[in-house]
């Protein structure tokens, strides 16, 4: 006669193990790895720093009666965009807000060194174009230690057409006021 | 198995239940991860700076219609032509179809003691993830004659 002690222990054997191999297996699948390209949280915290320097950029120092008396230029961005000062927009941007301690982006100011900025402006004359507003220098565009840029971009409202730019499009628009698109390219090189 | 002694079948039942039990809540944690990371893409999927700005600029739209267009001046192209710059650098560089429409619905101080009146301004975006629909209204002081 077979000997069939061992049967409930099998069983029990079988049932102990599915259970571990389904906890092995639940284990393994809930972790998840995050890559770099996953996390964009500092990217985050960047870009809504940035556009919010933007957003103050475009804000008017005086609001004396600019909803009545339309002002060509109003304000700081709009007078940058206007006569493409790409000086100013990097100061601004950089110096005066970015990395200033006193202003919007004080935690930044612990590292705040190295930031390029590119910038372009969109518009539509009788054609979508758009043109260089700054560029950082070749030397910069070293991308061995970049950490990921971000994109920010800003509608500007102008009372007329941005003057000083090299395109001939650009000029022939009329001189009724314009709605452009700022882009710029944030990254820490 | 006739032999064997049976009095501990109702523990290894238990425990058998137990593991269950436990299973099941390690199904709910790992779950859980999932949970959290879908709510933050989803989170960071939405665009909240480019829907701002674009509430933004739409508004300077409103002010320059309402200070200079309604005033008398016939500028509704120039009005169009602000419309149309809006909507089409958003198509091509923000891939997002942008719609907006202000409302004429004003009186002109009626009641003549009236001094604040409004205006409807409504926003659609749709960048193919996110759908946005705004209705706002825009206060203001009449400066009707």
């Amino acid at each position: 006669m077979v000997n069939d002690r061992a049967q409930l222990y099998t069983m029990e054997g079988i049932a102990a193990g599915l259970i571990m191999l389904l906890t092995a297996y639940l284990v393994l699948g809930s972790t998840s790895v995050y890559t770099p390209g996953d996390t964009h949280i500092t990217d985050m915290q960047l870009e809504q720093v940035g556009s919010d320097i933007l957003r103050v950029m475009d804000t008017p120092l005086k609001l004396n009666n600019s909803l009545v008396d339309y002002q060509p230029t109003r304000t700081d961005l709009e007078l940058i965009v206007n006569t493409t000062d790409a000086w100013a927009f990097n100061d601004n941007f950089t110096s005066k807000y970015l990395c200033n301690n006193k202003a919007v982006a004080r935690e930044i100011n612990v590292t705040c060194t190295g930031y390029q900025t590119n910038a372009f402006i969109w518009y539509r004359g009788n054609f979508l174009g758009s043109y260089l507003l700054r560029y950082p220098s070749p030397t910069l565009l070293n991308l061995s230690r970049t950490e990921p840029g971000v994109r920010l971009t800003h509608w500007i409202h102008t009372g007329g057409p941005p003057g000083n730019t090299p395109n001939a499009e650009n000029k022939s628009m009329s001189p009724e006021p314009q709605e452009l698109l700022l882009e710029v390219v944030i990254w820490k090189a | 198995m006739e032999g064997m002694n049976t009095e501990g079948q109702w523990i290894i039942m238990m425990g058998f239940l137990v593991s269950l039990g436990i299973f099941f809540l390690a199904i709910v944690i790992s779950q859980s991860t999932l949970v959290g990371q879908t709510t933050a893409e989803g989170v960071l999927e939405f665009p909240k700076n480019d829907i701002q700005d674009l509430r933004h600029i739409i508004l300077e739209v409103e002010n320059f219609e309402r200070t200079h267009c309604l005033s008398g001046g016939g500028c509704s192209a120039i009005r169009g032509n602000m419309t149309q710059q809006i909507q089409q650098i958003s198509l091509y560089r923000k891939s997002a179809i942008v719609n907006f429409t202000t409302s004429f619905e004003w009186n002109c101080g009626i009641p003549a003691t009236r001094t604040k009146t409004a205006r409807d301004v409504d926003i659609h975006y749709n960048n193919g993830v996110t759908i946005y629909d705004e209705k706002t209204t825009v206060f203001f002081v009449n400066s009707c004659p």
